[in-house]
């Protein structure tokens, strides 16, 4: 006989995906394949000037030479990348004017999603750039923000009309042979947002893109470039989730953050791609590379992501502390159930003096899924007086998942003071018992507690975006609890 | 064109022409299989990222000789001297004169090469699959030159400990010395090992390679005291067995020695077993200590406690590889891991990786890692009562290893890690 604690673990575990459902909308896609011809017909598709050409081609003769990478603790299987079109772009793309113009369809497509466009547009005062499949559809507030100078728009626009900017800023933090997907990345990115802060600048609306992949078979490859002026201060959110699909969607994105002297950048991520259905069958690879750079002195990079989505996610959003006194965050909550896996936590990299840097990590597994913190904290010898601390916590809940933790902590200045600390244990009874005796029901009281667990890194989201982010919690509890 | 000779098959055709332990025909097949299949580590290998061991490899290495260790010269090396058995190798060569073998109704121990109890050796030996865990380990265990071999046989407690004392060193070439160790303790057995790593001279590459078995209600205690001199290389591979309700404890001591690598690799297969690794290591100049231990958690209701502690001096170099692995059906595992460093010097590095795989849902695991320096506050607190500052920072010094002093039960153990301690904390300020 299953227990009731065993009957609600198997409910949690196999709950279904809600936000899936596709959308039919016409689109231009390139056949399949990846050679340097397709990169120069997507270069020349997207008007670009010929550095970015240049730029797209050395990338991928880098790529070309690279080895996929396979020391994480994942079991998938690898992408064929001739098996995947490089460019797809709804068809029907005219300039709109207004919300009323926008493709009906993909305005329900929000609102099934519970992002109604115009509500945020009004209510919530968010400049939200779509970006549907690989092509900006619909930029708002940009009047605003124009008014500050501050620049926010697709990548392919910015390369456009700020090829000065580009062109300093872009792969300044990820080279383009960084690693295997950075690289593909830097090949064939379709689209993605720039946004520039200009000196002394506090933007008065959080920046927020929402990604969807939506055409079957296409690879998702954004490219997002933040530069942060001196004394400047943005908050910049990406929220995603996808249809459901069979066949295994690759995502290898890019995010670059730069932070000049003084300047602050809070980045906070909602991430609920399809993960599967309880087989395992289907499923978002998310193979992401994204990383910061603290450049002038008394800058900070706050990173801030919670994590559901994917069947397989290879994240590791890091920072590098250049500037003297600059400080790096990285709080994360990663979900997985079914048969997810995520091997997914940061990297900090102290390179000045005085700098500063917290690791907050809680990791849930439910199912047959395996959840991996993976982190590294270097301290440079000259990065004199450097702190961190880091403290990542699993909790597993049932008994086939795992629950994995993989820091590295290399100190090469004597002056530092580096504390990690690590914790796995499952909901205990007693925590159960106490809460049930309170009137609420098991479910109630397990949802409660794993919202209690990822409170301290649901707190640092914005508004906006934390009661999202805790709903999509419950969702994936399959709780009641918001 | 002639075949160049990879360093690979160099090593291995030295160690085969300097063996003269067979080890069991079955394993011969497994054996020849892992050595294909392992290649000398680099610093792209995972498990030897932060060790550098170009130095050892670049060295022309040939096999020692049979010469004869003076006892004037073991006595100057101040090794720990306790009431016990005792076996000294030279280079991988036994030493009759100055050992104190056994073989009696409760134990046997003696060499390897003079080995009483063939049936054990040979049901057991290779069990552990030791030979699969590293070049080094596979190179060690194929081929031997000797090792020590003891059997404590069922339901026997000595109280005096078998201690094995490795001395290498040549004054002029360097050598390759390999030994392979055999622990075998019976039922209900219990037992304390002692093993003494020195050196004489420089210039060595010791490879050891060890397999412990630790039988159901056996408890086994290892003590490591490891100060081995400049240039020379030492490293270690050691396999631990452990049946139901079992003990194993092991003290680490690194005091010196250019560069040493310890590999503990424990398999937990039996229920209701503990086991616990405590650590010190104080390199200094230009040394390099690396630490790698991985504790298999395979059966339930299992504890283990892994405690390592280093004070980096000078320019050394220091790296704590801590792995624990909970299988799915290791339920009630209880893990902690805790490695804290202490760094003296500006040249100074240490690298700390403790890690925890945990797939079973009912555990308690946890680690801990931190790294700083001598608190600058307490210092100063102790020199405005009156205590210089010499004596402030021996005074820290001491209480951050005190807790891996503290938990040695042989007094005469206690007292000269004592003595080391005071001697290198005085010499360091």
């Amino acid at each position: 006989m299953k227990s009731d604690n065993d009957i609600l673990i198997d409910e949690l575990a196999s709950k279904e995906y809600e936000a899936g459902f596709i959308t039919n909308i016409e689109s231009e896609t390139f056949p399949k394949g990846l050679n340097e011809d397709v990169i120069r017909a997507l270069s020349e598709k997207k008007g670009e000037p010929a550095f970015m050409t240049e730029y797209r081609l050395s990338a991928y003769k880098k790529w070309l030479e690279m080895e996929e990478p396979n020391w994480a603790l994942l079991k998938y299987e690898k992408p064929d990348f001739q098996e995947i079109s490089y460019y797809s772009a709804p068809k029907n793309l005219p300039k709109f004017n207004s919300l009323d113009e926008v493709d009906p369809e993909l305005i329900e497509t929000f609102n099934k999603l519970g992002i109604p466009l115009e509500e945020q547009k009004m209510l919530a005062g968010v400049a939200v750039d779509v970006v549907f499949d690989s092509a900006s559809v619909h930029t708002t507030f940009r009047k605003e923000l124009h008014k500050l100078g501050i620049i926010f728009c697709s990548i392919s626009e910015a390369i456009r009309e700020h090829p000065a900017l580009v062109q300093q800023y872009l792969s300044s933090v990820v080279p383009v042979g960084d690693n295997f997907y950075a690289a593909l990345n830097s090949a064939v990115f379709s689209d993605g947002s720039f946004a520039y802060i200009p000196k002394g600048v506090r933007c008065p609306v959080e920046l927020s893109t929402y990604f969807r992949i939506n055409q079957g078979n296409t690879g998702q490859f954004e490219r997002t470039l933040i530069v942060a002026d001196e004394g400047s201060y943005v908050s910049y959110l990406e929220g995603c989730t996808a249809p459901q699909r069979d066949e295994n969607q690759l995502h290898a994105a890019v995010v670059e953050i730069v932070a000049l002297k003084g300047a602050e950048v809070k980045y906070s991520t909602v991430q609920n791609w399809y993960p599967g259905d309880k087989e395992g069958k289907g499923g978002i690879y998310n193979f992401v590379t994204k990383r910061g750079l603290c450049k002038g002195d008394y800058s900070k990079i706050s990173w801030t992501q919670v994590e559901t989505g994917s069947a397989v996610t290879w994240k590791y959003p890091s920072t590098i502390l250049k500037g003297d006194y600059s400080i790096a965050e990285f709080y994360s909550v990663a979900v997985t159930k079914n048969h997810q896996q995520a091997d997914t936590g940061t990297k900090m990299i102290h390179l000045g003096k005085n700098t500063k840097s917290t690791i907050i990590s809680k990791g849930i597994s439910m199912g047959k899924s395996n959840n991996t913190y993976r982190g590294l904290v270097k301290i440079n010898p000259k990065a004199e007086n450097a702190r961190n601390f880091s403290q990542c916590d699993s909790l597993l809940i049932g008994d086939k998942c795992g629950a994995h933790t993989f820091p590295y902590i290399d100190v090469d200045n004597p002056s530092a003071t580096v504390e990690h600390e690590a914790t796995t244990s499952k909901i205990a009874e007693d925590q159960i018992f106490y809460l049930n005796q309170r009137g609420l029901d098991t479910e109630n009281a397990v949802s409660l507690i794993v919202n209690g667990f990822a409170k301290e890194v649901l707190n640092q989201l914005p508004m906006e975006f934390a009661v999202e982010a805790q709903k999509l919690l419950a969702l994936s509890m399959e709780g009641s609890v918001g | 064109m002639e075949k160049t000779i990879t360093k690979k098959d160099e090593l291995l055709l030295l160690a085969q022409s300097g063996s003269k332990i067979h080890q069991p025909e079955s394993l011969k097949d497994e054996i020849k299989h892992a050595i294909a299949n392992q290649s000398i580590p680099t610093r792209k290998t995972e498990l030897w990222k932060n060790t550098d061991i170009n130095e050892l490899l670049e060295k022309e290495y040939s096999n020692a000789t049979y010469s004869k260790l003076e006892a004037n010269d073991l006595s100057q090396l101040n090794l720990l001297s306790v009431n016990g058995y005792q076996l000294v190798f030279y280079n991988g060569f036994f030493q009759a004169h100055l050992s104190n073998t056994a073989n009696n109704d409760e134990c046997i121990f003696g060499p390897l090469s003079e080995n009483k109890e063939e049936r054990i050796f040979k049901e057991h030996s290779g069990k552990t699959k030791i030979y699969n865990e590293s070049f080094f380990a596979a190179l060690s265990f194929s081929a031997p030159q000797d090792g020590a071999f003891l059997y404590v046989k069922p339901n026997k407690f000595i109280e005096k400990p078998f201690h094995v004392i490795l001395i290498n060193g040549s004054p002029e070439k360097s050598l390759l010395a390999q030994l392979y160790h055999f622990i075998y303790l019976e039922k209900e057995a219990q037992a304390h090992l002692i093993v003494s790593q020195a050196s004489l001279h420089t210039g060595t590459f010791e490879n050891n390679s060890c397999e412990i078995f630790v039988s159901e209600n056996a408890h086994l205690e290892q003590s490591n005291f490891q100060d081995t001199a400049q240039k020379s290389f030492v490293i270690n591979t050691q396999k631990i067995y452990q049946s139901d309700n079992t003990g194993y404890k092991q003290n680490t001591f690194s005091f010196g020695g250019n560069f040493i690598r310890n590999n503990s690799i424990l398999d937990m297969d039996g229920e209701n077993s503990d086991a616990k690794f405590n650590g010190l290591y104080i390199p200094k100049d230009k040394e390099h200590f690396d630490n790698y231990i991985l504790i298999k958690h395979i059966q339930p209701q299992c504890t283990s406690n892994q405690n390592y502690k280093g004070i980096m001096d000078n320019q050394s170099t220091a790296v704590f590889l801590g792995k624990v692995n909970v299988a799915r059906n290791a339920q009630k595992t209880n893990a902690y891991q805790s490695n804290r460093n202490l760094l003296l010097s500006k040249q100074a590095k240490v690298s700390s990786k403790p890690q925890l795989e945990i797939y079973a849902d009912d555990v308690a695991c946890s680690h801990g890692s931190t790294t700083g320096q001598l608190d600058a506050e307490a210092i100063f607190f102790m020199q405005s009562r009156g205590i210089s500052r010499d004596n402030a920072i021996r005074l820290l010094l001491f209480a951050f290893a005190s807790d891996i002093l503290e938990d040695i039960q042989h007094d005469e153990i206690k007292a000269y890690v004592d003595k080391i301690l005071h001697h290198r904390f005085d010499a360091s300020k």
